[in-house]
């Protein structure tokens, strides 16, 4: 496993867990994760990721970093105002994790560019919180069978929701059309200062899967009543007419820029 | 009667990993005895060498304590739930002797007339697992006033999950590492420093300029200290604490209303009831998840608005990703808040030994 002596005393804690083991802490190592999203939903969850020793990261964003920003992106700082959040997200993965490497991709995802980026991810967490992105990313994940850990906020709520294809239901199994829902219609509404929250527990969800210890949300949405402080989880079931994973497929390619949500319907 | 015993998972080890066990019984009590005669190693745990249940042990039917019902005579029907939560500082566990009581009528929050954010001053006791995100949270929310105290410098085992600190500032005094942070993310909040071992010596005095406190220690001497110190001064405490893949939180407002820590567990674990004081490891992950409860629940106190976690205990296990809520109310017994109280002023307890 070739652990330095240095890295061994940094992910110490967390390989003392009986659960986490130094094998374990390789398989988390080897994990390449894309991160779509580099503002509030993602800010923390990147951090952590980070932090706790996952190999690859890369991060999607387009925008540049701006004061609004500021207010709940713990991800960026004053001297990264202007610059583009991805590449800003990728200097703070370093300076958080030497170890780890960081992939910026300053542009907005569509179309067959979605592919090309994410055959080298293992798997997605999607923190765009533009409803148009998530449908491409919820698209892009089930025809390349990549695992896809979703994370909404809409105002007070926040919403979680993974995808494993072929084993149960896609975003759009749930979710078939935007206006449907007011967290996948708004996504991230209001800048929320703690939007952090459910992506950070999907960058949970993520150290469990790359270590395969507990029981994972499949089958099922978490929901997170952040002024109640309450959370909730509900069970999603698939959808045999749905237009991507169901049995009378109309989605079977990646098209638009705008993500292939219009293609759709 | 067919009941589920839903196992934490700190105690999950004495199981085989089960976290959901059924099992049978008329009474919480034969409930219990058929769950330790199947899982033996969990006997040591639960009960007394005399056989029976250990005064630090706490049961909840449904979510409600049983010494509010019959104790261990409480009848049980056919698919209740029985609950045991132990009570985690940091390194340490132990499962503490919960007074729960059915909750009263929902707080009317904005009684507490909150103020602006931009005037708000927050105290948080540690710069490490909890404090981390939470000081990050509160500077980005635009918080007037961070105040922080730590005596530790960065080590490199910190780094996996505090995220004050980046691998540059091994080495340095942890509060000068998180002042840094603080102002690079947010230039306007005022951050106070306190480079320093909280003691009952100071801690009255360090905690007085402050609207909210929020506990990022990791020991039950410090939370001890930290609960008492809030009674006397008259603030709302929000408690955290995390081991492993598990997290608990809780605010403590006795003087509004609620329950404060020791109506929960009157005192820390006496030395060896505690299995060991060696950090037992977290997930960063998880400690940020309560981190960010803590700087959510500060805000929310701050600014009047939502349902503060007063009198409901958030226990949250990230391996199955739950989050469940336990009732607690005021002790009327306690030793601190209660109307005998005994505590008139601040305890040291000895730390039960070095983390």
């Amino acid at each position: 496993m070739d652990f330095t002596r240095e890295q061994l005393e940094r992910y110490s804690r967390q390989i003392v867990l009986p659960e986490v083991g130094e094998q374990d802490q390789a398989k988390i190592r080897s994990g390449r994760v894309l991160i779509v999203g580099g503002g509030h939903l993602s800010s923390a969850a990147t951090m952590y990721l980070a932090a706790g020793g996952v190999g690859k990261l890369g991060i999607v964003d387009s925008h540049p970093v701006t004061h609004r920003d500021l207010r709940g992106q713990i991800l960026h700082t004053v001297s990264s105002l202007g610059e583009n959040r991805a590449e800003s997200a990728a200097k703070m993965v370093g300076r958080i994790n030497p170890d780890i490497s960081a992939k910026a991709y300053p542009i907005q995802l569509g179309g067959e560019k979605t592919a090309d980026i994410l055959k080298d991810y293992d798997l997605v967490l999607e923190c765009s919180g533009d409803f148009h992105t998530r449908y491409l990313v919820n698209d892009a994940c089930v025809l390349m069978e990549k695992p896809l850990f979703i994370a909404e906020m809409a105002g007070d709520w926040g919403r979680a929701m993974s995808v494993y294809p072929g084993q149960g239901p896609c975003y759009r199994c749930v979710f078939p059309k935007p206006e449907a829902d007011g967290i996948a219609r708004k996504g991230t509404g209001d800048a929320n200062a703690l939007g952090g929250m459910v992506g950070l527990i999907q960058a949970a969800e993520i150290f469990k899967f790359f270590v395969g210890k507990g029981d994972l949300l499949r089958g099922e949405i978490l929901l997170w009543d952040g002024f109640r402080m309450r959370f909730h989880r509900k069970r999603v079931e698939r959808d045999r007419e749905c237009a991507l994973c169901g049995e009378h497929r109309t989605i079977t390619r990646l098209v638009g820029n705008e993500g292939s949500y219009e293609a759709a319907v | 009667m067919s009941v589920q015993v839903r196992i934490p998972s700190p105690l999950k080890s004495l199981t085989g990993g089960k976290d959901v066990i059924q099992s049978r019984g008329t009474t919480v009590g034969e409930v219990i005895q058929q769950v330790i005669s199947s899982y033996p190693e969990l006997r040591e745990r639960l009960c007394d060498e005399k056989g029976q249940v250990r005064r630090f042990i706490n049961i909840f039917l449904n979510h409600e304590d049983i010494r509010s019902m019959r104790n261990l005579d409480t009848p049980v029907n056919d698919g209740d739930s029985l609950s045991t939560i132990p009570s985690i500082a940091g390194g340490a566990e132990f499962t503490p002797d919960h007074r729960i009581f059915r909750h009263g009528i929902s707080p009317q929050w904005a009684e507490l007339k909150g103020k602006g954010l931009g005037e708000g001053k927050v105290f948080i006791l540690g710069a490490g697992g909890l404090g981390s995100p939470a000081a990050l949270y509160l500077a980005s929310a635009g918080i007037g006033t961070i105040g922080i105290a730590d005596s530790d410098v960065v080590d490199l085992s910190n780094l996996h999950r505090q995220l004050l600190h980046f691998t540059n500032d091994v080495g340095r005094e942890k509060v000068r590492s998180a002042r840094a942070k603080l102002k690079a993310l947010n230039p306007g909040v005022k951050v106070r420093t306190y480079e320093t071992r909280v003691t009952s010596e100071n801690v009255r005095e360090i905690i007085r300029p402050y609207d909210v406190i929020i506990d990022g220690s990791d020991n039950f001497p410090t939370k001890f200290l930290i609960n008492d110190a809030c009674y006397f001064e008259k603030k709302p405490l929000v408690l955290g604490g995390i081991l492993k893949f598990y997290g608990q939180a809780t605010v403590f407002h006795p003087w509004y209303k609620g329950p404060c820590y020791r109506c929960i567990l009157p005192d820390p674990p006496p030395p060896g009831s505690v299995p060991s004081c060696q950090e037992a490891g977290v997930i960063g992950a998880i400690a940020g998840i309560i981190g960010m409860i803590q700087a959510f629940e500060a805000i929310k106190l701050l600014s009047g608005q939502g349902d503060p976690l007063i009198g409901r205990f958030l226990v949250f296990d990230a391996l199955d990703m739950t989050f469940s809520e336990f009732n607690i109310v005021r002790n009327e017994n306690c030793p601190l808040c209660g109307k005998d109280a005994s505590i008139t002023q601040l305890v040291d307890y000895q730390q039960v030994c070095q983390a």
